[in-house]
């Protein structure tokens, strides 16, 4: 790389959203380069499960918003030159507690209303479907669009598309400063020399608040940490992807019944998937102990026990490893998707759990944003003026051990 | 390829790979007695590749067998026995439900 460069607009991260932004950017004209200090998919986009999804969102604005990103995918799959193990075969939300199903079922019949492939399963349904389901699961409410993916393929994909429609990438490269000039964005200074340009895209998830204090522009965003176990191979054990109900409520920070201390203590709510080489990844732990990856063992065994509860022929399976990972968390569950109050500074971060699913609806807005376009879709709600003008940033949270 | 370190020699034990008797020796793992060039791979990845035993100290999980009905058993950290049972496995094993509690 030459110490001094152009561009048209500079993405700062290679994880799923930022590596979509760049190709989004890239196949509509603009002159993209992106910045990863490591590889791709280096930080959380290689530490989660690859969920693209409507299931957690409930009907309204946001559930649309969500059910477009996801169309997104199955256009994706036909132009991305990497094949990301996509398998549209839909996720299935379990209920195991009664006082549940009143809004699961309610939860159906809006998204039935707007539009969405949704089915009910129950309770003999669900053990006619999957014979190693628990007794205690009571029913199952299928989103049958949604889908699973490996998510370092799509960060791969969508780099590679970029860099075929004209975007240069540069992985390996560290950003030191931002620089502006006259009130608006000038320029990125990373540690492989000066990239001018006008206009920087924060796609850096946990990392974006620090890259946006180099121009004093306070970012919300905090790292939640989750845990996934990863088992040996094996087919057969289920059909596809499943999350349990209560992934909805320690989202929202609420309350479950028929759970250990230490599941409610670490989040701990079940998640299960099976990637295409037979392991099968079981979450889902929910803390905030700063920018902290090890795996914990309480919090590794909570989410096993969880999983035995919903799945007890996993008891005889053997876990292969687990890993942590920190995802961009917002307070109210809702990415940043928005301009800031500096000209040519754009935020795509915050997605938290939903990065991997609206990683490419991010990319085309970011991109209709940066091309002064009204975005396709509104996002106005997703603005970072929700939280004030320049609200404080958050703290991080500490380390567990 | 592959040469035997120690020339000690233990109690000559015949074991089943792939139904077909195998003469090796007491205190062998089923992974040494596989890097014999004769047989050479231990399973398949999903993708269809053939792997071999590789670290031989129970990491890397390429030396997945079948042994004695039980999958995925790491042959790097089995010994063999008299008369066992040996199979290579073609991607991921199913899983029974006879393996389960109930």
């Amino acid at each position: 790389m030459s110490s001094k460069r152009t561009a048209g607009a500079v993405v700062i991260g290679g994880g799923a959203v930022g590596t979509a932004v760049a190709c989004y950017l890239a196949m509509d004209g603009v002159d993209v380069t992106l910045v990863e200090r490591g590889e791709f998919a280096w930080g959380t986009s290689r530490r989660c499960e690859g969920h693209v999804v409507t299931y957690d969102t409930p009907p309204g604005d946001y559930s649309v918003f969500c059910k477009t990103g996801q169309e997104l995918f199955y256009e994706a799959q036909k132009f991305l030159p990497v094949d990301f193990d996509f398998t549209p075969e839909g996720i299935g939300l379990l209920v195991d507690d009664e006082s549940h199903l009143e809004t699961v079922k309610a939860n159906y019949e809006g998204k039935k209303k707007e539009g969405f492939d949704v089915t009910l399963w129950d309770r003999d349904e669900l053990r006619h479907r999957e014979p190693n389901i628990g007794d205690n699961v009571l029913a199952c409410l299928n989103f049958n669009n949604d889908c699973t993916l490996n998510p370092m393929r799509l960060c791969f994909g969508l780099a590679k598309h970029a860099e075929a429609n004209g975007a240069t990438i540069l992985p390996r490269t560290r950003v030191t400063n931002l620089r502006m000039e006259n009130g608006r964005v000038s320029g990125v200074e990373t540690d492989k020399g000066l990239i001018a340009t006008k206009n920087v895209i924060l796609s850096s998830g946990v990392w974006t608040p620090q890259m946006g204090a180099m121009l004093g522009v306070n970012i919300p965003i905090r790292p939640r940490q989750g845990h996934i176990i990863v088992t040996e191979r094996v087919k057969g054990l289920l059909g596809k992807a499943y999350v349990e109900y209560g992934y909805l409520l320690t989202k929202h920070g609420l309350k479950r019944e028929n759970v250990t201390p230490d599941m409610d203590k670490f989040g701990v709510a079940f998640v299960i998937e099976p990637s295409s080489a037979g392991t099968v990844l079981i979450g889902s732990s929910r803390r905030f102990v700063g920018m902290d990856i090890r795996p914990h063992p309480a919090v590794m065994r909570a989410v096993a026990e969880r999983g035995n509860q919903f799945f007890p022929t996993l008891s005889d399976m053997r876990i292969l490893r687990c890993y942590a990972g920190v995802r961009p968390a917002t307070t109210d569950e809702l990415p940043i998707i928005s301009t800031t109050h500096v000209p040519g500074l754009f935020v795509g971060a915050g997605h938290e759990g939903l990065g991997i699913s609206l990683s490419l609806i991010t990319g085309k807005i970011m991109s209709e944003l940066v091309r002064g376009q009204a975005p396709f879709i509104d996002t106005s709600y997703m603005s970072i003026d929700r939280f004030g003008f320049n609200p404080p940033a958050l703290p991080a949270g500490e380390a567990s051990v | 390829m592959f040469k035997k370190v120690s020339a000690s020699k233990g109690k000559i034990v015949t074991i089943y790979f792939e139904g077909q008797p195998v003469q090796t020796e007491e205190g062998m793992t089923v992974a040494a007695a596989v890097l014999d060039p004769s047989h050479g791979w231990s399973r398949t990845s999903h993708g269809g590749q053939k792997r071999g035993p590789y670290c031989q100290m129970g990491v890397c999980h390429e030396c997945l067998m079948t042994i004695d009905g039980i999958p995925n058993q790491q042959a790097c950290l089995t010994m063999v026995v008299e008369g066992m049972q040996v199979y290579r496995q073609d991607g991921a094993p199913d899983f029974h439900k006879e393996n389960s509690h109930e």
